[in-house]
């Protein structure tokens, strides 16, 4: 079920209005539970078995791994769940690509006979709730998380539905607590609270809902249009195309993607769970390493704390650690799709990560330097971190490595050719100007920061002014033929 | 109390948007039925254009986009006189081969005997809005269009409703419809100066994007069925303005040609080129379009040569 259709609203009315009726907290649980299970099962058919699947394999191997006393046994325990979870996760996203790469590899060797590919279907929303069973496992391995108490309680964990499909990816430690709030009852007795729709989350979490389907259905599919025509055949594009169509993608998955996010974390606001920020104006970023501290911040400090520290971090020797960032970046390309576009997008971030520890660790106190402290400074750090963010987008949304490298020697190498600049903008005046008002709208809640909740503390009148033209934006624009959310593909 | 308010609120805003969608769509009826005028012209509304009786005298179709809807049938049926032949402009808004494909049973089942079909570069090279048109199969014309279409492209009406904001156009109310012109509504129109084609963007930005294969592909299908349903197939290539012309390369222009020198020899039809024959004229509602102005009649004359030639009257 796609946020961004009539049946998700219908749902979710019904929703919270079923969950404002029930008064008990453990049925309210079951609903929840039970609402989560038919949005996925909406989409995704019989695939919701591995969802129930990868439930019942981590909530049983916490418990175990908790009670266990030997390290061993704990250790085995970790194991199964992980390959439980990544085998899962493997055979079905990237079962196609390895056979692909060994037919390749097998044709080089003059191997006659080619391994038949599995055209199976990926289940959606795998890579998130996989990574997030595994993040509570490894949690109660190292000590740092309790089991969930009841089974309910994690499985509703696993598929509250606002972030199923596509994040943000939430830890156990921070969304298991919300589930048992205290209520303190006269003052003696503490009670579990139970789900309640309060006024400010409901207003705030209204807000952001509507602002994440502005994002997404006037500013990313709109936008899209000018992407999709210059990257469905870069070649023999000039290298105003291919910035104009770079620009035109980093801010459609921006949009796209925030946009899913902001839905999300308003929806399950509005039910009374705080979801962490997933993003926070990554085209601001000063550096690559910020980038990554402002853009799908719930995989990359999944990606730190599980992943980069696990293989020593920045605490080993200075090449190690180089290695460790590039291996991180590499598997965070993979993880967004079994495909070589993916790799390279990870690969240039783990070199640019890398570059950048090398020029600090040669000039230590360079990022202190008071130039970099001043506007121009700041503007110039952005400016260059954007650059390369930029050209790395072109691996991840132009297919064929032909393309990928031509559009990449247009993007880097000026040709200086404006024959097409105003055929171009001509042929897309209205996606051109959405893109405009766009980034200047991302500039002013950077300079004016968070003015979705100023929004959201407006009187009802002037609050349903802003609604309305939201609304309108959204529907009397809509062109009919909406793109997919991209990372619903991830 | 207050819960409840909040919550109206987004309810209210839902409902208001959707009864203001509704309410430009009644408001601009014609506009968003581009190439769907048929539903609103009042000579079908009681029987739908293909349920007509076409047994009744020598059935000749014209097809094609808006470049053929250029020629006025009326005209064209009152220039050949023969009470025992009957013509109509099927041009639709924004017809491509692949779209037209839609139609084609539609059309045989009407058993006419000729079928003339003008095209033009633009067929085979589109910008890509332009595919938001689509034509009406019977199929759709008799269902519930609402669903088909009306909610379906809301920016592409309110393009067209604000468009016509500040513009003198009095949307349906200036509209004319043809009786046999069936699925294209006319505007009242003058001749503009030449001046103004300079700035329309039509001429520039058409070559970039398209679907030329499924156009080309498309337009066989077309010619083979027809044929095989023993309607004779004209191709005819539709007027262009010579700065429209002069937009278009050597190269384009070759590749045009052959297409259609390899549909002549391979279904043995009869191609006529108009494409370059008004060029110079003062002629032209646009870089791509002969005015149906009443006085011009240059256009309609020569249609009406070709079909008595084809026809053999």
């Amino acid at each position: 079920m796609l946020f961004t259709t009539i049946e998700f609203i219908i749902f979710f009315i019904l929703v919270i209005t079923i969950i404002s009726i029930i008064k008990y907290r453990k049925f309210q649980h079951f609903f929840l539970l039970f609402a989560s299970y038919f949005f996925f099962y909406f989409s995704s058919n019989y695939l919701v078995t591995l969802l129930i699947f990868s439930t019942i394999l981590d909530y049983y191997i916490g418990k175990e791994i908790w009670k266990s006393k030997s390290l061993r046994r704990k250790k085995i325990l970790l194991i199964i769940s992980l390959a439980g979870n990544l085998g899962l996760l493997g055979f079905f996203k990237y079962s196609d690509f390895a056979i692909l790469q060994f037919n390749i590899l097998g044709n080089y060797i003059n191997l006659t006979e080619n391994i038949p590919l599995l055209n199976l279907v990926l289940p959606i929303g795998i890579s998130f709730y996989t990574f997030q069973t595994i993040s509570y496992t490894v949690d109660i391995y190292r000590g740092h998380l309790e089991p969930s108490k009841t089974f309910r309680e994690f499985a509703l964990f696993v598929t509250f539905f606002p972030q199923l499909v596509a994040g943000p990816i939430i830890r156990a430690k921070d969304f298991l607590p919300q589930l048992r709030d205290k209520l303190d009852n006269f003052g003696t007795r503490k009670r579990l609270c139970q789900i309640s729709i309060h006024d400010k989350n409901l207003k705030l979490g209204i807000t952001i809902m509507a602002f994440g389907f502005l994002k997404k259905m006037f500013f990313a599919d709109h936008i899209a249009i000018i992407a999709n025509d210059i990257f469905s055949n870069p070649i023999g594009a000039t290298s105003f195309e291919i910035w104009l169509g770079t620009i035109a993608f980093a801010f459609q998955i921006y949009g796209d993607f925030s946009g899913y996010s902001d839905i999300a974390i308003g929806a399950a606001l509005i039910l009374g769970f705080k979801l962490s920020m997933n993003f926070n104006k990554p085209y601001f970023a000063t550096s690559f390493s910020d980038f990554w501290k402002r853009w799908h911040i719930s995989l990359s400090s999944w990606f730190r704390d599980y992943l980069y520290i696990p293989l020593g971090g920045n605490k080993k020797s200075a090449i190690r650690s180089y290695g460790n960032l590039f291996t991180v970046m590499i598997l965070a390309g993979l993880w967004h799709g079994a495909a070589w576009n993916f790799i390279i997008w990870g690969a240039l971030h783990g070199i640019y990560l890398m570059i950048l520890k090398i020029i600090e660790k040669i000039f230590p106190r360079l990022s202190q330097h008071f130039f970099f402290k001043t506007r121009n400074g700041k503007i110039i750090s952005i400016l260059v971190t954007q650059y390369f963010v930029f050209l790395a987008w072109i691996p991840f949304r132009v297919q064929g490595i032909d393309e990928i490298i031509y559009s990449i020697s247009k993007f880097v190498i000026i040709d200086f050719q404006f024959s097409e600049v105003i055929p171009i903008l001509m042929s897309h005046k209205i996606p051109v100007f959405i893109l405009i008002l766009f980034i200047a709208l991302h500039f002013i809640s950077y300079r004016k920061g968070n003015f979705v909740e100023k929004i959201s503390k407006l009187n009802l009148k002037i609050w349903f002014v802003v609604l309305m033209i939201i609304s309108l934006s959204i529907i009397l624009f809509y062109n009919g033929n909406p793109e997919d959310f991209i990372y619903f593909r991830f | 109390m207050s819960n409840f308010k909040i919550a109206l609120i987004p309810i209210l805003v839902i409902i208001i948007t959707f009864s203001l969608l509704g309410f430009f769509q009644i408001l601009d009826l014609e506009s968003q039925l581009i190439g769907g005028g048929h539903m609103l012209n009042p000579h079908f509304i009681e029987t739908p254009f293909f349920e007509n009786d076409f047994s009744k005298s020598r059935t000749i179709f014209l097809l094609g986009s808006s470049q053929v809807a250029s020629s006025n049938v009326t005209q064209v049926n009152d220039l050949i006189s023969n009470k025992n032949i009957s013509i109509y402009n099927l041009a639709t808004s924004g017809d491509t081969p692949s779209k037209r494909i839609d139609q084609l049973n539609d059309i045989i089942s009407s058993n006419p005997e000729i079928v003339f079909y003008g095209i033009s570069y633009r067929d085979f090279k589109f910008p890509y809005n332009y595919n938001i048109s689509y034509i009406p199969t019977s199929e759709q014309i008799n269902s519930c269009f609402l669903e088909e279409y009306f909610i379906s492209n809301p920016e592409l009406l309110m393009r067209y409703f604000l468009k016509s904001i500040g513009s003198k156009d009095l949307g349906i109310l200036s509209k004319t419809y043809m009786k046999n012109t069936p699925f294209y509504d006319y505007k009242p129109v003058l001749i503009p100066n030449d001046s103004k084609f300079i700035q329309n963007d039509s001429v520039k930005t058409w070559v970039k994007h398209c679907n030329m294969h499924e156009n080309i592909s498309s337009i066989n299908t077309i010619i083979s069925e027809f044929q095989s349903n023993n309607i004779k197939v004209v191709i005819f290539t539709t007027p262009l303005h010579e700065l429209y012309l002069k937009s278009i390369s050597d190269s384009q222009k070759e590749q045009f040609d052959k297409m259609l020198s390899n549909l002549s020899v391979k279904y043995n039809v009869e191609i006529y080129k108009f494409e370059e024959k008004y060029s110079e004229l003062n002629i032209w509602q646009s870089p791509d379009h002969i005015s149906y102005h009443k006085s011009i009649t240059k256009y309609n004359e020569d249609i009406a040569s070709m079909i008595i030639k084809e026809s053999e009257l």
